[in-house]
């Protein structure tokens, strides 16, 4: 179980998060205990949640004098039981119910929720403290990405909501988000988040290969190969760094390894514009582009991406990876709800 | 029985309210018109598998067959 990576915690409030009942008590005193362990396991890229009995007012009121509100994510407040508010916000988040922790000062509650969902890890609330120094807790690495992971959930939270509330069509939406597509050339610091990348995508994803971070870094930097990222920005926030191009440049032949993009943009309208970017750097380079591509059970998406941008099947080569070819013939420019941004990041 | 203008009559229903407004004709080209981009495409190769109830072969997913209104409304007669 020392694999195992807690993603979200979900806290109680009442002998918790605070000590004291508030609808009996009134007055209640902020558990410095469990505060500091929100504020670190932020700071680490690790979600946070409410499962609480009260009054959803009363409780958001003195989360925020406590000036820790805008740490929680769809904060379940009621009278509902605590399996269903994990149930609940789970699906908000949508990640998987294995990194889930519970953390609840009474047994009743912990027990009610193994006995609903035996994959949740259930603390007790005098455990709190120790939450930091325990390996489920202690992400590998922590990316800048997932330091800003909090962020990035507000801002799509706000973000869906007004996608809710617009009154136009989507392509009216996706040019009231006033994005940003940035490409730019991977440097050391994106490597971990390269890596992340190839191990958490699996539907925009040619294919389906991981890599180490040792393999990726072989990409950054060499001269005949060539590894970008691409950012997404826009009104709301950031979407943090989406996309990911692994490129082998022969003398002749450019061979795109690996094409891949978050499937958090996958809505936006941003899907081809990596691609139609190395397309256009391999014709100004005068070579020849060709592209692998593994069938996974998910990936469809990115055959259908590489056969409308003009790519046919020129190969089968070992372990079923394609060889597809463009022949550069037709590049469509980036769509004109965003800016693109070449070499230079926010 | 199914005809090629209920193809078409859904094909627009599905496509109308994703695309701009202003008037495009059966024969504009969406992907020149920047109308539609890969990911559109896949939402267009969905509906119609859904639509007809059978699965878009590969060597059909070719930008000639998704390229305007008619090329689909033709694809989707040829499978359906």
């Amino acid at each position: 179980m020392s694999e195992r990576k807690i993603k979200c915690v979900v806290w109680d409030l009442d002998n918790t998060l605070w000590d004291g009942v508030l609808l009996e008590d009134g007055e209640v005193t902020l558990n410095e205990a469990c505060a500091q362990a929100v504020r670190v396991l932020d700071e680490r890229g690790i979600l946070h949640s409410i499962a609480s009995r009260n009054d959803p007012e009363a409780a958001m009121a003195q989360l925020k004098r406590f000036g820790m509100d805008e740490y929680f994510l769809h904060p379940q407040i009621g009278w509902e039981a605590k399996s269903e508010s994990i149930a609940a916000i789970r699906q908000a988040l949508n990640i998987g119910i294995d990194t889930f922790a519970f953390v609840d000062d009474q047994p009743f509650e912990r027990e009610e929720v193994a006995f609903r969902h035996p994959e949740v890890l259930c603390l007790d609330a005098v455990e709190a403290a120790e939450l930091p120094g325990r390996p489920e807790f202690t992400p590998s690495t922590v990316t800048p990405d997932a330091r800003a992971r909090r962020e990035m959930y507000r801002s799509g939270i706000q973000r869906d909501q007004a996608e809710r509330e617009f009154g136009g069509t989507p392509k009216e939406f996706l040019s009231s988000l006033d994005m940003t597509f940035t490409i730019f050339e991977a440097e050391e610091d994106d490597l971990p988040r390269a890596e992340e990348l190839t191990v958490r995508t699996n539907q925009l994803n040619s294919t389906g290969i991981t890599y180490s971070l040792d393999e990726i870094r072989e990409y950054a930097g060499a001269p005949d190969r060539l590894l970008l990222m691409a950012e997404l920005d826009d009104k709301y926030g950031s979407y943090g760094r989406i996309g990911l191009a692994l490129v082998d440049c022969g003398q002749e032949t450019w061979t795109l390894k690996l094409l891949l993009m978050s499937c958090r943009v996958i809505s936006r309208g941003v899907g081809t514009i990596l691609l139609h970017h190395i397309m256009r750097l391999a014709r100004d380079n005068g070579v020849r582009l060709q592209a692998e591509f593994r069938e996974t059970p998910r990936n469809r998406a990115m055959f259908v991406t590489y056969r409308l941008a003009g790519f046919t099947r020129v190969a089968e080569g070992a372990d079923d990876v394609a060889v597809l070819e463009s022949d550069l013939g037709r590049i469509p420019p980036a769509p004109d709800h965003l800016r693109l941004r070449i070499g230079q990041r926010a | 029985m199914r005809t090629s203008n209920d193809e078409r009559t859904a094909l627009r229903e599905f496509l109308e309210p994703r695309l701009p407004s202003t008037g495009w004709s059966d024969d504009e080209d969406l992907f020149d018109a920047g109308l539609v981009d890969s990911f559109m495409a896949m939402e267009i190769v969905t509906f119609i598998e859904g639509h007809l109830g059978t699965a878009v072969p590969d060597e059909e997913i070719d930008i000639a067959n998704f390229r305007t209104i008619d090329a689909i409304a033709a694809l989707m007669e040829r499978l359906g």
